[in-house]
């Protein structure tokens, strides 16, 4: 009778692990979704980003990727958070150090899903990746071509 | 007895469900021979390496400049694919990975999904010489190119590809491959870019060909990364070359404020007021143009 016990025991715990498994978002699939996200806009590059909770008190935990833009080309960023995390990401687009775009706006505290960025300056450029108030969050950016102006 | 089966069952569904989910991955643990694994003095930390490796532009987008200025598709600029199966080395494989993938991103940008799957093939072989080739999912990419109206995938999921072998690379220490193949990119956007102007002299390009001074100079860095293999060293002095007279190209920056655009539909953008401006006169043009073809087509050939 024991025996059944301890077999129900692992039988449960295998089918439950693998719910689990096929439950989870994992970063690919997220990159597959924020692609339809994207649209018609031609996909040129993805970022996933994976960050744990801030401690209370302190600034939000941010990532910062680098990019290349090049001039006279209007891009896409699409932002898409995965269900699993609480944590809605904010990209912050920078140029040395002048912030020149987000999905996120201050005066509303709206958090877009997307943005489009209409580039006159060649050069590199940083995102700067943040959950809303410092949640533990999973996101991927994908950055399109729009069109060349 | 009868619970010594059942754990038995249990460890061999186990065991089965962890090669499932491994599926498509075989080569991972492959060993890496000496002749290819890393060889390269590390000056710079990997996650500056990184860095400058995103600060060299993807080819799909001078791809899509050269469309957008309406000229026509011309299969003579592309690298032949004749001499695929006859690359030996992992360091021209690597290259030629890169210049492929060039050439197939002004493919599928101009919808020659006939002539992208001879290209396809192509990079499945030399992904399966350098052990990369689980992650380049030819037959979907072939079935998409054998439908005109799948384009857009055919484009995201070859691009994806590219990103994974390129991942794989760097994350398995094999690092100077995946720079090996980005210089081939770089180089064969450069060449296209090149072979265009020459027959449409269009301001954008001659701008497009001056700006890439910028990725250049992030691409110098990174080879010089591995500057003491022996290799290396020759394709530094060629690109070296190039770079030279890049830097007699003058980019300015006018400064502007950027504006921020919500419109009916609620979508929003920005449009930037900085403004790059590149000085590039006839003759750093045409010894561009010159050094770049000499360049490109001594890697092309065996």
């Amino acid at each position: 009778m024991k025996n059944t016990y301890f077999f129900i025991i692992i039988i449960s715990l295998i089918t439950f692990a693998g719910i689990n498994q096929s439950s989870a978002q994992s970063g690919e699939e997220l990159v597959n979704i924020c692609q339809r996200v994207a649209g018609d806009a031609t996909y040129l590059k993805d970022y996933t980003v994976k960050l744990g909770s801030t401690p209370p008190g302190q600034e939000p935990l941010q990532d910062k990727q680098s990019l290349v833009l090049r001039k006279n080309t209007i891009y896409k960023f699409s932002i898409c958070s995965s269900k699993d995390y609480s944590g809605r990401a904010i990209l912050k687009l920078f140029s040395s150090s002048k912030l020149e775009a987000s999905n996120y706006m201050v005066a509303t505290g709206k958090i877009y899903p997307s943005f489009e960025f209409t580039c006159q300056k060649t050069g590199a450029y940083h995102m700067f990746i943040e959950f809303e108030d410092g949640k533990e969050g999973l996101a991927v950016i994908i950055m399109s071509f729009v069109k060349k102006i | 007895m009868k619970i010594k089966f059942i754990l038995g069952v249990i460890i061999i569904a186990l065991i089965s469900g962890c090669k499932c989910s491994n599926e498509g991955n075989d080569n991972d643990s492959l060993e890496v021979p000496d002749s290819i694994a890393n060889k390269g003095v590390y000056k710079v930390s990997d996650e500056a390496m990184d860095k400058i490796t995103e600060n060299i532009s993807s080819p799909i987008e001078t791809a899509a400049l050269i469309k957008s200025l309406n000229v026509p598709f011309s299969k003579e600029h592309l690298a032949t694919t004749d001499y695929v199966d006859d690359y030996s080395t992992s360091f021209k494989q690597s290259i030629i990975l890169g210049i492929y993938g060039a050439d197939l991103g002004y493919l599928n940008m101009y919808n020659k999904t006939s002539v992208s799957i001879d290209y396809l093939k192509s990079i499945k072989k030399i992904a399966n010489k350098l052990k990369i080739g689980q992650f380049f999912d030819f037959s979907t990419l072939k079935r998409l190119a054998s439908s005109s109206e799948n384009i857009d995938s055919l484009i995201y999921i070859s691009q994806r590809n590219f990103k994974q072998m390129d991942e794989y690379l760097r994350e398995n220490n094999r690092s100077n491959l995946s720079a090996l193949t980005i210089a081939g990119a770089w180089l064969e956007g450069l060449y296209l870019t090149s072979e265009v102007y020459q027959s449409n002299p269009d301001p954008q390009l001659r701008e497009a060909i001056g700006e890439q001074k910028i990725m250049l100079s992030n691409l110098m860095i990174l080879l010089e990364n591995y500057k003491n293999s022996p290799n290396f060293k020759e394709l530094i002095q060629d690109f070296k070359k190039i770079h030279d007279i890049f830097k007699e190209v003058n980019i300015t920056v006018e400064q502007g404020e950027t504006e921020q655009i919500i419109d009916e539909n609620g979508q929003l953008s920005f449009k930037q007021n900085d403004k790059s401006i590149v000085k590039i006169t006839d003759e750093q043009l045409y010894k561009i143009i010159e050094e770049t073809n000499k360049v490109r087509n001594n890697l092309i050939s065996l």
